[in-house]
């Protein structure tokens, strides 16, 4: 079968949701997926799937053990092995026509220019506070939208998607580093104790208390069950084919995505931030 | 395998979210899924990375090209082989304790019975409506709860818990064949529902020449990957609530329906009847 046949036998039951001309846009497109962990690498995997014509993914990490439990492209036998290196090789065991390219890295201010650019948008799925500053900040830069994310215990989750010319990352969030560099320790640290506060918040939620003093402390990591991670993921790259089939997405910034599967009415929905916009320790 | 990772260690981060208890519950839970294709095929891996040691795999079907669209056990390389087959191996790989018993067979109104009377729950995750009235009554003759699926174009989904004390499948779907013995015409009324199903989805978005080429047998189910993940997803949520019986984490028993629908908001709800029942042509 050559290229072409392969692609659209492929893709060929997206059709009827999607029309053939939004589906040559989905394999024209450029997709960056930043960190390929429980959220990116399963956002890699369903760019591979709907027919996303090139990837890049990038993360630093290889895994772990405790990744098993939510990592879509982690396994016994991929221990210990680079993300990056399993993701692009799962990505061409799923469509050999892709063109992807993988990066062992973190984005970083010094960095993410050259990572971001030539895409037609950015999925983040990293979990630090600084790195998703820098990826939104810097995709606005270049005139690519992004696709936004976070998670919190026990089962809450935040998807929103931000435009060049539309509310940014940091204002829709209200970060206080709004136009600072991230190379000042100081400013950096106070960004990623936002984390902290969220730790607590999700106590208020139901996590347990004794988990949060942990986590604050270093001793813990961050709560993640997989069925919200990969929520997240799937609801983030669903934003991404509607912006780049043209359509719509369902929570252009300051909107989000909420999920909270414990909410017994409407586990996950859009909302609009409340007013003076949204407190990140509360998402 | 020497340094086979312990069943503590893989599933550390579950830990705050599920108690050791739960765990265990996970640990010894027999889930038996019928049909390991879009729906199926996730679940089944969701339910191995809680932490499910026992599964039963039901399916008579091959991989083709276009399961790579959506569904996580395929890939260029299994192409044309067991997807009962594949599900085991790509399980094993992810936990290697994970027992697995898989039947290469479609289920059937004579074997039915026997194939689903050793488990705890049962996923239905066949895409044949027949094939579904004959899994529930299985289910509900052998006292053992059954979660329904649907995924309907273009972004359309639906999630339901039917235990031997909830509303009974046929009549929580308003389905001709309840209380009557399955023969072949009942059987063609039940499948001709999926007909009614794809015309209506021409009123929530999917293309019109899908559907009139779906009737006319010319093109399959119209599907795209995050609509039959999430579905798995919220369906291996389910599965887990079954298992762990926590007291304010109700399943979504019939009729009770957890409604998906990408393009409304909200995109996830927890919908009841108000007479008990729901048309399943709109569903």
């Amino acid at each position: 079968m050559d290229k072409d046949a392969f692609y659209w036998e492929m893709v060929k039951r997206n059709i009827g949701v999607y029309t053939i001309e939004e589906q040559e846009k989905l394999r024209k497109a450029r997709v960056a997926v930043c960190g390929l962990g429980g959220v990116g690498g399963y956002e890699a995997i369903l760019c591979a799937r709907m027919g996303i014509g090139g990837i890049t993914g990038m993360d630093m990490d290889s895994f772990d053990i405790s990744n098993i439990n939510r990592q879509m492209l982690a396994s016994t036998s991929t221990l210990d092995e680079p993300k990056a290196l399993v993701a692009e090789r799962i990505i061409r065991e799923i469509n050999p026509t892709i063109e992807v390219k993988t990066v062992k890295a973190r984005v970083d201010e010094d960095n993410a220019v050259e990572l971001l650019s030539g895409h037609d948008i950015v999925l983040e799925a990293v979990d630090d506070m600084p790195s998703r500053v820098i990826i939104h900040r810097t995709a606005r830069e270049l005139g690519i939208p992004s696709v936004g994310m976070s998670g919190s215990p026990p089962n809450r989750g935040f998807v929103s998607s931000f435009f060049p010319e539309g509310v940014p990352y940091e204002a829709a969030l209200n970060l206080p580093c709004m136009g600072k560099k991230l190379t000042a320790m100081e400013l950096r640290q106070q960004i990623a104790d936002i984390k902290k506060k969220r730790a607590w918040y999700s106590v208020k939620m139901g996590a347990p208390a004794s988990w949060a003093g942990n986590y604050c402390e270093g001793k813990d990591g961050w709560i993640i069950t997989p069925v919200r991670a990969h929520l997240l993921a799937l609801f983030s790259f669903h934003e991404a084919v509607q912006i780049l089939t043209g359509r719509e997405p369902l929570a252009p910034a300051p909107k989000g995505i909420l999920i909270d599967l414990d909410n017994l009415q409407y586990p996950i929905r859009v909302v609009e931030p409340p007013e003076g916009g949204w407190d990140y320790t509360t998402l | 395998m020497n340094n086979l990772p312990s069943y503590e260690a893989i599933f550390d981060r579950n830990y705050g979210v599920l108690t050791l208890e739960e765990q265990e519950k996970l640990r010894k839970a027999r889930v038996t899924v019928v049909g390991v294709g879009g729906v199926g095929g996730i679940t089944a891996i969701q339910c191995v990375r809680m932490g499910i040691e026992n599964l039963h795999i039901i399916d008579g079907d091959l991989f083709v090209p276009s399961n790579l669209n959506r569904q996580m056990l395929s890939f260029v390389g299994n192409l044309g082989r067991s997807k009962a087959e594949e599900a085991e191996r790509i399980l094993k790989d992810i936990n290697p304790r994970v027992k697995i018993k898989i039947t290469t067979d479609f289920i059937t109104k004579e074997n039915a019975e026997d194939l689903l009377s050793q488990t705890d729950v049962i996923l239905d995750g066949t895409d044949n409506l027949a094939f579904r009235v004959i899994v529930h009554r299985a289910a509900y003759k052998l006292g053992i709860p059954s979660v329904w699926i649907a995924v309907t174009p273009p972004f359309r989904g639906g999630v339901m818990c039917l235990s031997p004390t909830s509303v009974p499948y046929e009549k929580a779907l308003k389905h001709l064949s309840l209380g009557k013995e399955l023969t072949d015409e009942l059987e063609k009324q039940v499948i001709a529902i999926k007909d009614e199903r794809a015309k209506f989805s021409v009123s929530k978005g999917a293309l019109a020449d899908w559907a009139d080429k779906y009737l006319r047998g010319e093109k399959a189910w119209a599907v795209i990957s995050p609509v039959a993940n999430i579905v798995g997803l919220l369906a291996s949520f389910e599965i887990m609530k079954l298992v762990i019986r926590r007291p304010d984490l109700e399943p979504v028993y019939s009729p009770q329906l957890l409604h998906v629908d990408m393009a409304s908001n909200p995109m996830v709800s927890i919908q009841t009847s108000s007479d008990g029942s729901w048309d399943y042509t709109k569903l």
